[in-house]
């Protein structure tokens, strides 16, 4: 009886207030996000700061130069789903931080988010019109902030790391800063990761070496990372890093990837419970003997980024 | 002196009226603003309330202000208590909203996510009985969009 009278009274979700109807769409993960957004247009246009940032968990993201369609897995459910995304296609991940993605396709750089598909063009890097071999990349702060600091970072020979750096709101050009490890006396191995912290980039390579670079006075400088020692002279890593997280999570198996399968993952940092965790670039072969399928990986947080249209890096 | 208790009349928009403990009608923000600002007359209005939500905010309210109700009888309370229709439901958010009871509309909008999850949008009309109001080429955006979600 009750209700009856209720739904004589036309009610309408469609219409709840905005701001009520934003809390709620910012509650829902990625997939009933995107179902949230699919109802009706007031839902549509009210979900547009949600970026379904409840999901703390990490997903993977498999890509490759031959078609569009990619596929996400998610490992806490061992769900796998086709995405087409056409941006990924013939591209490489340098970078996946907080749901963003640093692109490089066809010598093209742009920062990306797969889910919205929004896309934020940035300048050329000069004399690089492929993407770097075995880069890293690092940006302080999401690429939609005015104050964010893009780095990509390779080695140009096997004496020289190159970081290249690109200021939102300073110069509208990449400026190059080189690390000569002749000089220096030291060596580096590829980049496994990088990352920013208060105004300095920290990268790994798979040998335990840290290379930083203060973006205040733009210098260099060289460290061992040493586990667990008790020396109150050390300085402790604000970060903890994890190397080979898709072998060790047994993916290929997880996502039923055959034998013949070569998979290249890219470097991403995400926010642990404490500090900042940053999971190394891997290569993992196919057996041996078999005619190789290669394929591109991404760990990356699940998020839908929206942008006002036409809008760009340069402010 | 001992205090004794105040009761305010509420007043809602099809015109019933509610005698309520003023210590359990301060649980609306709103109310207890204008209790404090001295502005209570006799009755308070409440024009974007009508009786029979009213009716379910006070029993809530009322059960809340027990004295002595273990948590796990409140959170039985609470979970038969947003088991309505989805009309009744919205009635309920919009006056918590009104009123201005954090915890109230919290626990609403928390049961609309939890109706929401594990749906696909048309799902989600039939649920609401939302009228989907996209045009043909907005449609093909938004399967662009989910497509892969709920293939």
């Amino acid at each position: 009886m009750e209700e009856e009278e209720y739904i004589r009274t036309r009610i309408s979700w469609c219409d709840l207030h905005p701001e009520l109807l934003s809390e709620i769409a910012e509650s829902l993960g990625i997939i009933d996000l995107v179902g949230f957004r699919g109802v009706c247009k007031d839902w549509r246009s009210a979900s547009f700061t949600a970026s379904a940032s409840i999901e703390s968990k990490l997903y993977f993201l498999l890509h490759n130069d031959r078609d569009e369609n990619t596929i996400l897995f998610n490992p806490t459910t061992n769900k796998n789903y086709t995405i087409n995304i056409p941006e990924l296609k013939e591209a490489t991940c340098l970078a996946s931080t907080q749901g963003w993605l640093l692109i490089s396709q066809r010598g093209n750089l742009f920062f990306f988010c797969p889910f919205s598909r929004v896309k934020i063009d940035l300048p050329p890097i000069q004399g690089l019109e492929n993407t770097p071999p075995a880069a890293a990349a690092a940006f302080t702060s999401p690429p939609s902030s005015i104050d964010c600091v893009t780095a990509i970072i390779y080695k140009i020979n096997d004496d020289i790391v190159q970081v290249n750096v690109l200021e939102r709101g300073g110069a509208s050009m990449w400026i190059k800063y080189e690390y000569d490890l002749k000089f220096n006396q030291k060596s580096f191995g590829d980049a496994k990761c990088a990352t920013f912290q208060q105004g300095c980039l920290y990268l790994m390579d798979g040998f335990k070496r840290l290379l930083t670079f203060t973006m205040e006075d733009k210098s260099f400088e060289m460290f061992l990372v040493i586990e667990q020692s008790k020396d109150p002279n050390l300085e402790t890593l604000s970060f903890r890093y994890k190397d080979k997280l898709f072998t060790r999570s047994n993916l290929k198996k997880q996502m039923n990837l055959g034998d013949d399968v070569t998979v290249t993952t890219c470097g991403a940092t995400y926010f642990g419970s404490d500090l900042e965790v940053l999971i190394y670039n891997e290569n993992i072969e196919a057996m041996e003997g078999t005619n190789a399928q290669h394929f591109k990986g991404i760990w990356i947080q699940p998020r839908f980024f929206q942008l006002p249209p036409n809008y760009s890096w340069s402010l | 002196m001992s205090s004794s208790t105040k009761f305010l009349t509420l007043k809602t928009c099809d015109d019933k009226k509610f005698v309520l403990d003023e210590a359990i009608a301060v649980r609306s923000q709103t109310i207890k603003n204008m209790v404090e600002d001295d502005c209570v007359s006799n009755v308070i209005p409440l024009p974007n309330v009508d009786s029979k939500t009213m009716t379910k905010v006070i029993e809530y309210w009322k059960k809340h202000s027990e004295e002595g109700i273990s948590k796990d009888m409140l959170m039985d309370f609470d979970k038969a208590f947003v088991k309505v229709h989805h009309s009744i439901l919205h009635a309920l958010i919009l006056a918590a909203n009104f009123l201005n009871d954090k915890e109230m509309l919290d626990m609403m909008c928390q049961e609309v996510v939890d109706r929401i999850k594990g749906k696909t949008p048309e799902e989600i009309r039939k649920e609401f009985d939302i009228k989907n109001d996209f045009t043909p080429e907005e449609e093909e955006e938004i399967r662009k969009e989910n497509a892969w979600a709920f293939e």
